[in-house]
């Protein structure tokens, strides 16, 4: 009767200190992967398609309109592909706005270029998405 | 007259050991000298991109050339497709990166074991498991011979645009080169 007793009272406690321990977990991963402020420093990149055909002289204004907007890091355009990617502080601004601005300022007929989610699974094997870390995120970035 | 001898003797042996000693350390400098070192090695400098944050010099040479080199592709349709994820923006990862920050950090880190660094590590695929779609699902197709040729031209334009030297760029390409093989399947 007393072993019993002993077992039962265990098994309750052992199942109530896991319960605590799993709600940790998730309260600890939740907090570590809720979406923060971007870092002031931190950059993203954009890339605008340039429906048309372009010189250099025309990459050239096309860059120089670019960097004067607000938030910009850097610029560059492809004369040969009609391509001009840029890096921003997303912290000061969104890549939107800074498209509508270059559009309400320039004739160019643009858009912007924003890959699939196909397309972004298939990214660079460099970054690679297999490791246990991405595998955890990814699994609390769901249930969240 | 011993006196003088012994003296002799000594300095003769004082100039020997200190040749010796000059000869090997010049011998181990030339020796131990990497890319890295030539791109400013372990040398602290403040990091332009970050506030208040310093950066190995030979690492900052490298990730200027990383950073050229992926607006050069990510504004080059025949290799853009390949790097879809340059283009995601800042995410609510623990690390709080973006796709193209993500890329040159992991690209950066490549670059600077590659080269000789000691400081970092690169714990991304091998470059063979990194190019082969049967252990990297992220790899639509295994690369041929003329993407891998693009990269390294675009790699060549990216590294011309941050001044680095024709010399430093052909050591570059080296280093490139020797993974041909591992990146190139068919």
């Amino acid at each position: 009767m007393t072993t019993k007793k002993f077992i039962k009272r265990s098994l309750v406690i052992s199942g109530f200190t896991l319960l605590l321990l799993l709600t940790i977990l998730c309260v600890h991963v939740y907090m570590a992967t809720r979406p923060h402020a971007p870092d002031p420093d931190a950059v993203a990149m954009a890339r605008i398609d340039v429906k048309q055909v372009i010189t250099q002289a025309d990459a050239d204004k096309i860059t120089a309109c670019l960097y004067q907007q607000n938030g910009i890091d850097h610029v560059l355009c492809n004369p040969q592909t009609g391509v001009a990617v840029f890096t921003y502080y997303p912290a000061k601004t969104t890549a939107d706005l800074i498209i509508n601005a270059f559009k309400s300022q320039s004739d160019y007929k643009i858009t912007r270029f924003i890959p699939s989610a196909a397309d972004l699974a298939k990214g660079c094997p460099a970054m690679s998405n297999h490791s246990l870390t991405y595998k955890v995120y990814s699994f609390f970035k769901h249930i969240f | 007259m011993k006196k003088a001898f012994l003296l002799t003797c000594l300095c003769g042996l004082v100039i020997a050991a200190s040749s010796v000693s000059s000869c090997k350390k010049s011998d181990s400098t030339t020796a131990t000298m990497t890319l890295y070192d030539s791109l400013g090695g372990t040398t602290m400098v403040s990091d332009p991109t970050a506030t208040g944050t310093m950066i190995e010099k030979g690492r900052l040479g490298l990730r200027s050339v990383v950073d050229s080199t992926i607006f050069v592709i990510a504004a080059d349709t025949s290799l853009s497709v390949y790097f879809a994820t340059l283009l995601s923006e800042v995410s609510a990862s623990p690390q709080n990166l973006s796709g193209f920050t993500a890329l040159s950090k992991n690209l950066t880190d490549f670059f600077c074991v590659a080269t000789g660094a000691k400081n970092f590590t690169y714990s991304g695929k091998s470059m063979s498991a990194a190019h082969d779609p049967s252990q990297n699902s992220r790899m639509g197709m295994k690369a041929d011979s003329t993407a891998f040729n693009h990269f390294v031209s675009d790699l060549v334009v990216g590294a011309q645009k941050c001044g680095l030297s024709n010399q430093l760029i052909g050591q570059v390409g080296v280093v490139v080169n020797s993974v041909k093989s591992q990146v190139v399947q068919r």
